[in-house]
């Protein structure tokens, strides 16, 4: 499993959208957003929250999300601000397509990462993924901290699946699947 | 015989009633800035929110600060009588205007928490701040948006505030404020609440006054003596019916139904084809045998498509229109009066102008006259913000085969490998395109789990769509 170069990746991002090996990002990140082996992602508009409610747990699968997600728009050049050790669902202002046989990894950027924050747990995504990606924002730092939509948040690096000519599956599968909101278990 | 005179207050019962005015409308205050402050704290607002907020903010703090003022003179043992008198007065009408402010604030506190498409109403403020950047004399309100019951609506508190003469202790409401109201049950649905773009025409109409415009073409009509109304004047038996009554009452009806029109017109003029479909899928929430009717305060739907179609036709959509939608479009060639003659006009209106006859002649002078100045008006006036044909042919293809892959369209690849941002109205037709073609592509290869069949895997890519269309859309304020 080989990490693709600047140029790999920049060279799939033009091979039209339609194809099953094309790589998409939607809105392009700037040529700067580019690393040699990784590419920057930004933070979306919508949050959700768990809301004060009754509901004495949530179960997985079986909760209805209505009764404890409360979404949330912040335009651009508005601001959230997340309390210390609290947490917040974001989600990333790129819409990604990633082609059938290129996995990737979402990580923190370091910079916020020193201000403890985190905004990934489960941080693999799958080859053929399409869908912007729901980011587990956690502060575990002693102060508050300003989030604003647009902000470089994180980074992908994409790997190529080595020994996959083809789709394992035609279908685009899942619920999860063409996410543009944040999205809580269901 | 004697009539009743109340007993004369005394000077004492004056100042306990100002006292108590002035307390009740303090503490309405009070309660106006709990309810904005709890809302504050719990959500964040778009930026023409906080402004109505901040607008309430400021009156709450005059209000407050009168009070204190009036309860402060009317203790003082030498206060003038006749001022305090007409300060009780000033209380009751600050109440009116603080409970009016009242209703808006709990509706737009509701939007924001209620997922309404925050893009479209964006994309409808860029369209007041070019409409105001092009005419300097006039502005062309932003929205806020708030939540309603059923209906689309717009609210307009320059015309409506002002009506209450609060007495010159608030600051005036800010112009470049207006409300939309969105439909609790249709917040998600973005392609239906592209009917708020017709909201919003109505905000244009009011500033733009294009209603004052249209009357003078109808009075000098009226004053020439012209044929249709000659016939209207001859037709009513003198003694019920004058020329200064048909003036009003059927001035009344036309300005209701050129309101809508033109407000059909602007939705049209920004959004291309795309508005059409809106439309066009209104029908599903009409009963069937009103879509020819002219009803008190809207013109038959059928009426609307069919002015909608012709004017877009005129203005260059032909091909694109016949391309995209030919249903939508023989649809409506085939279902749409060739003749306005043939268009009925509901009961309630032809009691309120008290003649069949008398309705249908005003029905036919608006459809002959007043028809095609509304679309002169609206063209000029929706210049700077109007679709482009040639993007929208450029773009829409692209966008929805983007949608057909289940991939967001905001930006497109183009012939030359560069990314180009999509334009919204391209964006909502291929949303439409998409939808009207049956969405076919996503049935064929997105799989959903067990359980989602039929009718609910429908609603479920309905659904994906329309937040497709919002992302798109919100990508558009991308810098």
């Amino acid at each position: 499993m080989s990490i693709l170069s600047k140029s790999e990746m920049q060279d799939l991002l033009k091979i039209p959208g339609e194809e099953l090996d094309s790589l998409v990002v939607t809105p392009p990140p700037p040529e700067d957003a580019f690393d040699d082996d990784s590419f920057d992602i930004r933070l979306g508009q919508y949050f959700a929250s768990v809301r004060q409610t009754s509901v004495p747990f949530v179960t997985l699968g079986q909760t209805p999300l209505d009764t404890i997600q409360q979404r949330l728009f912040v335009p651009f050049n508005h601001r959230i601000i997340l309390q210390p050790h609290s947490s917040i669902l974001g989600i990333t202002l790129e819409y990604i397509k990633l082609p059938f046989n290129v996995s990737a990894q979402v990580l923190t950027k370091s910079s916020w990462g020193r201000y403890y924050l985190t905004i990934a747990t489960a941080t693999y995504v799958h080859a053929g993924f399409r869908g912007c990606l729901t980011l587990e924002i956690l502060n575990s730092s002693n102060t508050a901290i300003e989030l604003k939509p647009g902000c470089r948040i994180g980074q992908m690096i994409l790997f190529r699946v080595p020994g996959l000519e083809k789709p394992l599956k035609h279908m685009i599968r899942g619920r999860f699947a063409g996410t543009v909101y944040p999205e809580f278990p269901q | 015989m004697t009539t009743y005179t109340p007993p004369k207050k005394t000077e004492a019962e004056i100042k306990r009633a100002l006292d108590r005015e002035a307390e009740a409308t303090a503490r309405f205050c009070d309660n106006v800035l709990e309810f904005v402050l709890q809302s504050r704290a719990s959500v964040e607002y778009l930026p023409e929110t906080k402004e109505f907020f901040k607008y309430v903010d400021a009156v709450c703090a005059q209000t407050y600060k009168y009070a204190q003022e009036a309860i402060e003179e009317a203790a003082k043992p030498d206060s003038d009588i006749d001022s305090v008198s007409s300060r009780t007065g000033d209380f009751i009408l600050l109440r009116r205007y603080l409970s009016l402010l009242h209703q808006l604030i709990k509706q737009a506190s509701d939007a924001s928490i209620l997922n309404v498409p925050y893009p479209l109403i964006m994309l409808i403020n860029r369209c007041a701040a070019a409409l105001s950047e092009a005419n300097k004399a006039i502005t062309c309100p932003n929205v806020v948006p708030v939540a309603s019951e059923i209906y689309n609506f717009h609210y307009d508190p320059l015309i409506h505030l002002r009506k209450i003469k609060a007495p010159g202790i608030v600051p005036d409401f800010p112009s470049n404020l207006g409300f939309i109201g969105l439909p609790f049950s249709e917040r998600e649905n973005t392609c239906a609440n592209c009917a708020l773009f017709h909201e919003f025409g109505h905000l244009v109409y009011d500033r733009f006054e294009v209603g004052s415009k249209i009357k003078k073409t109808h009075d000098k009509l009226l004053n020439d003596e012209d044929p249709a109304y000659k016939k209207i004047l001859s037709l009513l038996p003198p003694s019920l019916f004058t020329s200064s009554m048909l003036e009003s009452k059927g001035w009344r009806v036309l300005s209701y139904w050129a309101n809508e029109i033109f407000s059909d017109l602007i939705a049209a003029h920004i959004l291309g084809p795309g508005f059409i479909y809106t439309l066009w899928l209104l029908q599903y929430s009409f009963p069937l045998q009103n879509l020819n009717v002219f009803q008190s305060q809207h013109p038959a739907f059928l009426y609307r498509l069919s002015i909608l179609l012709s004017e877009l036709e005129r203005l260059g959509w032909k091909e694109v229109l016949e391309k995209n939608s030919l249903e939508v479009v023989e649809w409506i060639r085939k279902n749409t009066p060739a003749n306005p003659e043939h268009y009925r006009i509901a009961e309630e209106v032809e009691e309120y102008l008290e003649s069949k006859e008398l309705a249908q002649l005003v029905k036919d002078h608006f459809c002959k006259q007043i028809v095609p100045n509304l679309m002169q008006l609206a063209e000029s006036i929706a210049k700077p913000i109007a679709a482009s044909v040639g993007e929208y042919k450029e773009f829409v293809p692209k966008a929805t085969a983007y949608f057909a892959n289940y991939i967001v369209p905001s930006y497109v690849l183009d012939d030359d490998k560069k990314y180009r941002k999509v334009p919204c109205p391209a964006l909502i037709g291929a949303a439409y395109t998409f939808y009207l073609n049956g969405m076919k592509e996503w049935h064929d290869t997105v799989e959903l789990p067990e359980g989602f069949s039929g009718i609910k895997k429908g609603a479920f890519f309905y659904k994906k769509l329309n937040q497709f269309l919002t992302k798109a859309v919100s990508d558009a304020f991308v810098e």
